[in-house]
């Protein structure tokens, strides 16, 4: 089990939490131009990176909101956590 | 003709048993048909926040997971832009909420009918609490004038601490658990306080 800071509410059993996979993934502009291999990348392919992995989750039993985690896929360590909108250093952009 | 039924009322029977050692140290009880309204709005707009704390007579508190009350309202933080409004008694506010709050970009949904209060205290609270709840319980991480939605036995429930009369430690905590869901939460706690005895239907001070 892991034990993941909510940006809002703070340490909180995985239990509470739903998972939204990768974070940081980019709807194209413009989709009417991109072929099926490309707009099949965007919609079905991830990196399935080893180590720091930047990933949605959502407080689903608690505040119910949207944020984003760095944790690495080896150890599970959670290195950082930040708000949507917000870059992985806690700063806004 | 309709009758307004509490969901615990086949659970909730006063009643009582003594645990292994012959004490009793888990009380329960229903606390039904209260104002319940679910307020969202933008906490930067200064119209809205002023607009609520003068319907209410308090301000929406900002803090996560904190609560703020007076003699008629308790309002419970559920996100950075939503508020559960605890009316202390059955109040018909809706019309005129919805009336001042839709001035703003807001949303006022009533959910009185659709959820309902537990009360649970007792020295072993904690302990039975614990047998099914993942949140950190102690008293460094749960105080009063706090609340904390987390999900018990499975379900989802809303956690309101509640506080002695000098407002210092927390010797109870209200369940706020959706209707549907209460005769199982009900019958998990009567299940999880066998074993330190318990008592319910009666006040709880
Ligand atoms: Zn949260």
């Amino acid at each position: 089990m892991l034990e993941i800071e909510c940006p809002w509410c703070g340490p909180r059993d995985q239990d509470e939490f739903s998972y939204g996979g990768e974070a940081h993934i980019v709807r194209p502009l413009s989709p009417e131009n991109l072929n099926d291999r490309e707009w099949g990348d965007y919609l079905f392919f991830r990196d399935n990176k080893k180590g720091q992995h930047a990933e949605q989750w959502c407080h689903a039993a608690g505040c119910r909101r949207w944020f984003n985690v760095i944790r690495d896929t080896v150890s599970y360590r959670i290195v950082s956590v930040y708000r949507s909108g917000d870059s992985s250093s806690g700063e806004s952009p | 003709m309709s009758v307004t039924q509490s969901p615990l009322i086949e659970v909730l029977q006063p009643i009582s048993a003594p645990g292994v050692g012959g004490g009793i140290e888990f009380q329960m009880r229903e606390i039904p048909f209260r104002t319940h309204l679910n307020l969202r709005g933008d906490p930067n707009d200064s119209q809205f926040m002023n607009c609520a704390s003068s319907l209410l007579g308090v301000e929406l508190p900002l803090a996560p997971n904190s609560v703020t009350e007076n003699s008629e309202w308790r309002v419970c933080w559920l996100g950075p832009d939503e508020w559960l409004l605890l009316g202390l008694t059955a109040q018909d506010v809706l019309a005129e909420f919805r009336n001042q709050f839709l001035r703003f970009h807001s949303a006022v949904v009533e959910l009185s009918g659709g959820q309902t209060i537990i009360r649970i205290g007792g020295h072993a609270w904690r302990d039975v609490l614990a047998s099914a709840c993942p949140l950190d319980l102690h008293p460094r991480a749960f105080k009063p004038r706090q609340c904390a939605q987390t999900v018990f036995a499975h379900t989802n429930v809303l956690l309101i601490s509640v506080s002695d009369e000098g407002g210092c430690e927390v010797i109870a905590v209200d369940l706020v658990v959706r209707r549907s869901f209460a005769d199982h939460l009900g019958r998990w706690l009567i299940d999880a306080a066998t074993e330190c005895g318990f008592e319910f239907g009666l006040p709880i001070e």
